[in-house]
């Protein structure tokens, strides 16, 4: 695995790691959207190789994915927040996920222990289908039918 | 299985308006429990305004409740967004952009008003109240017939402690950690939270009370007791000020308390650099902060070094603001 930059987060104070540096870029063409893709590890591009490249398409979504080498630990179950334009995806410390329709972007954290199997079988289909959220494709992406995700919890809309 | 949380404001039965620090929330629910325990800082209704953020809370009475707020919250951040993870399930995202947050909870939380009092809503307006006006600062704060007095100092310099022991001769304790700075008809307005106290373990040598308590383990990892203020403050906690002195502590091996004016650059400096980060998708949170700050900065300030126990500190502020 490609070992991301060791960055200090004390001086200057980032305790949530906003300015941690992807300084790896990459465009991904999906079949209904551009991905633009910013990541600190090399082994995420990999990844998205299975993907296939095909016909650049519009509209753009942004993805900034950061290995968060400071978490340990599997992903687990995903609990959902969703408001307005806004979904956040947690599958525990290891895996969190923000999209956001209205800016076009998708910003994940993803633990040092995540290797390649779960993220291609668990938060790549994730990925693309907040990508269809965000470009508007879908208006709940987790809800489609046929989707391999089990829905439960609360919804009061 | 995976759980879903489709949260309306407009569908949440429970609204109420919260004043938290100086900052306004417009808090939503579906839970009865939850208002109960957010219940002492409601506030009158009052109109949106740019210093408001909506809150809006969804009790999952099937989220389990097993999860320890201290030791199981995680905190990351990307852009304008925050997340925050409890224990497995529980979620909060705090969009800074559109000053909103929304979270799923457990009944665990939803009954529990510790957590709202002493750390949710805390930790909401340290995340949210740049973009609100409320700008946190790390700096302890006291009251003096109205007048504040604001000890900063990096961590471990022992700002909690001193403020204990100066909330024993006569200061009312407003915060011993986060300040968080309003403007209000162009003053500054100190804010505190009434949160307990955080004493690290060596304070038992000072407070001998201590004993009677076991240190926890908080967010960062740091060990330490805590203690509710009004179990050591005669003067009790108040929770506004406006800021009058301004002091930078500095532990020395030197017997004695020794005052020296600090220049408002220094200030600036200061609290500049032990502020967290903003993204730039905020522009406007950042320069409003930068305004506090020169407002800080304009405060009479020096640099304390004391040798001295923190009573024999507090004693020497107690006199040195008495004739200053």
């Amino acid at each position: 695995m490609f070992t991301p930059e060791l960055v200090s987060y004390r001086d200057p104070l980032d305790l949530l790691r906003r300015f941690a540096p992807t300084p790896l870029k990459a465009q991904v063409y999906l079949e209904f959207a551009n991905v633009l893709m910013e990541t600190n590890d090399l082994s995420f591009l990999s990844s998205l190789s299975q993907l296939g490249v095909r016909e650049p398409s519009s509209p753009t979504c942004l993805w900034k994915i950061v290995r968060d080498i400071d978490v340990r630990g599997a992903i687990v179950e995903a609990s959902i927040v969703m408001a307005g334009s806004v979904i956040a995806y947690s599958m525990g410390p290891a895996c969190l996920i923000g999209a956001d329709r209205e800016r076009g972007e998708i910003l994940a954290f993803i633990g040092r222990d995540v290797d390649t199997r779960p993220f291609q079988d668990s938060i790549l289909p994730t990925l693309i289908r907040l990508t269809r959220f965000v470009t508007r494709k879908q208006e709940t992406p987790i809800m489609t039918p046929g989707t391999e995700l089990p829905i439960g919890g609360q919804c009061n809309a | 299985m995976a759980k879903l949380h489709l949260i309306n404001r407009a569908a949440l039965p429970l609204h109420s308006d919260l004043l938290i620090a100086g900052a306004h929330c417009a808090f939503a629910t579906n839970s009865e429990q939850i208002l109960a325990s957010v219940n002492r800082w409601r506030c009158p209704v009052r109109p949106r305004s740019e210093h408001t953020f909506e809150m809006n809370v969804l009790l999952d009475s099937s989220l389990p409740s097993d999860r320890d707020v201290l030791t199981q919250t995680h905190f990351r951040g990307l852009h304008h967004l925050v997340f925050a993870v409890i224990g497995a399930y529980e979620l909060f995202v705090f969009d800074l952009l559109r000053k909103r947050v929304v979270g799923a909870v457990s009944q665990a939380s939803a009954t529990d008003s510790a957590f709202w009092n002493s750390h949710w809503l805390p930790i909401t307006v340290g995340v949210m109240g740049t973009t609100v006006g409320a700008v946190p600062v790390h700096s302890a704060c006291l009251d003096r017939d109205g007048r504040g007095l604001l000890i900063a100092g990096v961590s471990g310099a022992g700002k909690s402690t001193l403020s204990v022991a100066l909330a024993r001769c006569g200061f009312a304790l407003v915060s011993d950690d986060w300040t968080y700075i309003s403007k209000e008809a162009d003053a500054l307005i100190a804010h505190g939270i009434d949160a307990p106290v955080k004493l690290l373990p060596d304070a038992i040598q000072h407070f001998p009370e201590l004993a009677g308590h076991t240190p926890k383990t908080w967010f960062n990892g740091e060990l330490a007791f805590e203690v509710e203020p009004k179990a050591f403050c005669e003067s009790g906690a108040g929770l506004r000020s406006r800021p009058h002195w301004l002091m930078f502590l500095e532990r020395t091996t030197s017997r004695g308390c020794d005052f020296t004016p600090c220049s408002p650059d220094d200030v600036q400096a200061f609290f500049e650099s032990s502020a967290e980060r903003l993204p730039h998708q905020v522009p406007n949170a950042s320069a409003e902060r930068s305004a506090v700050i020169r407002s800080i900065a304009a405060c009479r300030a020096w640099r304390v070094r004391t040798g001295e126990s923190p009573q024999g500190t507090a004693d020497a502020i107690r006199q040195f603001c008495e004739s200053n």
